[in-house]
């Protein structure tokens, strides 16, 4: 480019000086030659076309502005980044959770449905009604399901625990899934055949095609791998897997066992799910009638679109992590647009300087538009780099609960998106009062907005955390610290018998009591506060002498672990009434029972509990011979069950196939994880077992909603910041704008500190009014115990951001600022 | 094809110039009746250039003189002839309308 110039350059030299030679005097070359500028700028346009070239110059001019006004343009920048950044970010996740696409063919065609009662968390199918509903059902085009995932172990070699998902053989073909290799589940198939996950092919096998047709060794029996399964294919549950078998549901003479079953199915063509639902009302109330008559009421049919079904628990923290980004983003444009604002009306002066000798007010307005728009450019790269950064944050710090978190990319849709809202945003407030004349207003405005808009951010925050420090704070019932849980699981082919079981956990009991170091060790079958095996229905609690519950509404859930005598003390749980279990009892004839406090309450309120006998459902009444204190059992957020406790007898009916172990000890954890990896071993070497503090179990439970708590912590302190930020940026800009004023005021007698004082008078209406808006919308959204703390935050930063330009208006020198007419 | 281009083209079709010379030579050679602005001048000549009918070098002039010289291409030649030819089509045409209109 100026290359040409140059060259022209030289060009017109070259003419003048000639025609000088011809006869002409250097003054009268140039004079005939014409208008210099005018005929340089049509030799340019001839090179470049004219619009270009404008566009370079603006650019040039716009980066030169910027690099002389430092303050501006990082505030600019840092809002841009900030609020770009941030909202990107959680957009990018958000879509990732709750639009990504599912592996499957036409997955909004797919449901998921079943039975919804009290008892399942999860709707279900029973699997007699599941097989009467798969071969008489024409609602849907396909009906399928699974039995959840099982334990399959490799056992050749190291002991590897692997889950098997248990389907139906049309899964595959409901999903619409074809296997990537070899073929998919038939209706012959059963243990013994098994589809393959690509991460586990490709991890474990090498992604080795051979694998088809080979045998591997599962829970000691060969399985033969027919099929591998495609990249990314996941299981509508969720749920993850290793391995895919044909599940086994049909009752035989020797198993007349129900197996409960998740179920899916495809839509017909133009039927959407309620309707699929109220024309499956025949089969249901079919189904209903295996149901004991009190409990019909509380069960129903659900058919739900698979992805709505899926993010369900996901979505209200989606949501709110949208309003909350949604709601920064607002502060950033109200930032960006005020600061446009005051450096446009900053520039009038050299505006009209510049329309006075001969600039267009269209060339004055794009130069403009080209500044904000390149602001706009730097900032989203800036937002680009924060984006990134905050993704893998997320990434990093998220609990395992987000699905599919690590996956989650910056989509550039987003970020374009928000770049595209934030210029439109910021050129609208920017120019507009330009061409209204009403700047000042308009400001005002902005900054009181800002301030509210942060309130409710504020105050949001504020009360998630405080419902989180007031869960977190209920006592969990047990003492955690310093105990080691074991969790095993033996295969049911080795150990099919309960005698088995029962010897070998007794026998492991005996062998990890006997590990020097270890104080007590106790078996159960979960622990809380977040394990909880086995529920039951309270109405199906009946104590002996009183008649039975009909008719009664269920009642809710009522937990029970079984456990040995030592489970009490290990974990702290104080004895209340009566006795714990001992060893003695182990020995004796008969089951004993110990109930929560919660428990007694609800069954014996005026009664003593102890020598009473209850039983759940049917079998024989057993004696309560102890009351015990409340233990958290349902996670840390959830709303707590009354439970009862069954001891672990000397007896083949306390056989269990899973167990877990608590030890309290002295010895040295790693030590001790070594020792019971040792005595395990020599029990049974293919069996693999979790060891882990039970502290690091809980500790797992608060990530979610810590994680949460720390997302909204930190997007209101950044709204806050902002603000904070354009609240300095617009005082600075007034006392700056009013130095004349100000000066005038302290010639006439004013202190400083009375000047100091109106500019902070004014920061403290537009916070008043700001709170006052706030306040109104918070108290609208219910957040209003929150506001206390919210709106002494919000004052204290207000009049920090307003303390340096009151002070800066306190040391106008009246001399120096009345000269500058 | 505009005047001014077309008498460029033709004066250096006689031999290579510059940009002043070309103004000399026009008003010359048309007896006074033809004066060029160098205004239109120069940009003229560029945008020639830049459509490939004329090349440009850097020379020296007789007196010394440090000058860009411009001269014809072969498209420029052809340019040239199509561009006569149009011309004193037109100027025919003119000219027999106008003793029409008498």
């Amino acid at each position: 480019m100026s290359k040409h110039d140059d060259d022209w350059k030289q060009e017109l030299e070259s003419h003048l000086a000639l025609r000088a030679d011809h006869g002409a005097t250097p003054d009268e070359a140039r004079r005939r030659f014409g208008n210099r500028l005018q005929i340089s700028e049509a030799v340019r346009a001839v090179h470049v076309p004219v619009y270009l070239d404008h566009l370079q110059q603006d650019l040039r001019y716009a980066l030169r502005g910027l690099r002389h006004s430092p303050l501006f343009t990082a505030a600019a920048l840092l809002t841009l980044a900030l609020g770009l950044g941030a909202s990107t970010a959680v957009f990018s996740v958000v879509d990732r959770i709750l639009f990504r696409p599912l592996p499957y063919a036409e997955p909004d065609r797919l449901v998921w449905l079943g039975m919804a009662a009290p008892i399942e968390t999860n709707e279900f199918l029973l699997s007699p009604d599941y097989l009467t509903w798969r071969k008489s059902q024409t609602v849907l085009t396909q009906l399928t399901a699974t039995r959840g995932n099982t334990d399959c172990d490799l056992t050749s070699g190291d002991p590897v625990r692997y889950r098997c998902a248990q389907v139906d053989d049309n899964f595959l073909s409901t999903l619409g899934v074809r296997p990537l290799l070899g073929r998919d589940l038939q209706e012959s198939d059963g243990a013994e055949t098994a589809l393959i996950s690509h991460h586990l092919w490709l991890s474990r096998y090498a992604a080795n095609p051979g694998l088809l047709n080979q045998t591997i060794e599962i829970n000691r029996q060969p399985v033969r791998i027919v099929g591998v399964l495609p990249p990314g294919f996941e299981l509508p549950t969720l749920q993850p897997f290793d391995l895919l078998q044909r599940m086994t549901i049909r009752q035989t003479s020797q198993s007349r066992a129900m197996f409960f079953l998740t179920a899916f199915g495809r839509l017909r063509p133009g039927q959407t799910a309620s309707q699929t639902r109220d024309q499956l009302q025949p089969l249901f109330a079919e189904a209903l009638k295996s149901v004991p008559p009190q409990f019909r009421n509380e069960v129903s049919l659900k058919v739900h679109s698979l992805r709505d079904r899926q993010t369900r628990d996901s979505r209200r923290s989606a949501l709110l992590l949208l309003g909350a980004v949604g709601l920064m983003l607002l502060i950033a444009c109200a930032n960006v647009a005020n600061l446009l604002l005051a450096r446009a009306h900053a520039r009038q002066r050299e505006w009209s300087i510049r329309q006075a000798i001969g600039a267009s007010h269209g060339r004055l307005l794009r130069q403009s538009i080209t500044e904000s728009l390149l602001l706009a450019g730097l900032g989203t790269a800036a937002g680009l780099v924060v984006a990134r950064a905050l993704l893998a944050l997320f990434a990093h710090f998220a609990p395992n609960g987000i699905p599919r978190l690590a996956e989650a990319t910056i989509d550039l849709r987003v970020l374009l998106a928000a770049s595209a809202i934030t210029i439109a945003c910021s050129l609208l407030f920017g120019l507009a009062p330009l061409l209204l004349q009403r700047g000042q207003w308009f400001r005002s405005g902005l900054v009181v907005a800002q301030i509210a808009v942060t309130v409710v951010l504020l105050a949001s925050a504020v009360n998630l955390l405080q419902s989180l420090i007031t869960q977190l704070q209920i006592p969990l019932g047990l003492r955690p610290e310093g105990l080691l849980v074991a969790e095993v699981g033996l295969h049911r082919d080795r150990y099919p018998q309960r005698e088995q079981q029962l010897q070998f956990f007794e026998a492991l009991e005996e062998r990890l009591a006997a590990i020097p170091g270890v104080q007590a060790v106790a078996l159960a079958d979960a622990l809380p506060p977040h394990g909880r095996l086995m529920t039951t229905i309270f109405s199906t609690l009946q104590v002996e002498g009183r008649p039975a519950n009909t008719g009664a509404p269920t009642g809710g859930m009522v937990v029970h672990r079984q456990i040995t005598p030592h489970y009490f003390s290990i974990l702290g749980i104080p004895v209340v009434r009566g006795r714990a279990f001992t060893e003695e009892d182990r020995r004796g004839p008969e089951d004993l029972v110990i109930i929560s406090e919660s428990l007694a309450r609800r069954l014996f309120p005026q009664r003593n509990p102890i020598g009473q006998r209850m039983r759940a459902f049917e079998g024989p009444f057993r004696p309560i011979v102890g009351v015990v204190a409340d233990v958290r059992n349902a996670g840390l957020t959830g709303k707590d069950d009354p439970e009862y406790y069954e001891l672990r007898r000397h007896h083949p009916s306390a056989g269990r196939g899973h167990s877990q172990i608590l030890l309290q000890s002295t010895a040295d954890p790693a030590k001790l994880n070594a020792a019971v990896r040792h005595e395990l071993r020599q029990l049974d070497p293919h069996l693999p077992a979790e060891i882990y503090p039970l502290t690091r179990k809980i500790d797992a439970l608060t990530a979610q909603p810590r994680f949460q708590s720390a997302l909204l912590s930190g997007f209101a302190l950044a709204g806050l910041l902002l603000a904070a930020i354009g609240l300095y940026g617009v005082l600075a800009f007034l006392v700056a704008r009013r130095a004349r004023e100000i000066a005038v005021r302290l010639a006439l007698g004013a202190t400083p500190s009375q000047v100091r004082g109106l500019v902070l008078r004014q920061a403290l209406l537009w916070t008043a009014l700001g709170l006052g808006l706030g306040s109104a919308a918070a108290v609208a959204l219910q957040l209003q115990q929150s506001l206390a703390l919210t709106a002494a935050v919000l004052a204290l930063t207000a009049l920090l951001a307003a303390w340096w330009p009151s002070a800066r208006a306190a040391r106008v020198d009246p001399a120096t600022a009345l000269r500058w007419e | 094809m505009p005047p001014l281009e077309l008498l460029i083209l033709k004066t250096l079709a006689r031999a290579a110039n510059h940009g002043f010379g070309i103004t000399l030579h026009i008003q010359q050679a048309s007896s006074g009746l033809l004066s060029v602005e160098e205004g239109s001048l120069y940009p003229a000549l560029h945008r020639l250039e830049r459509e490939g009918l004329l090349s440009s070098e850097w020379g020296v002039t007789p007196n010394a003189r440090k000058a860009k010289f411009y001269k014809l291409t072969p498209a420029g030649r052809k340019r040239l002839i199509q561009a006569e030819e149009s011309w004193l089509q037109t100027a025919k045409g003119v000219s027999k309308l106008l003793r029409f209109a008498q």
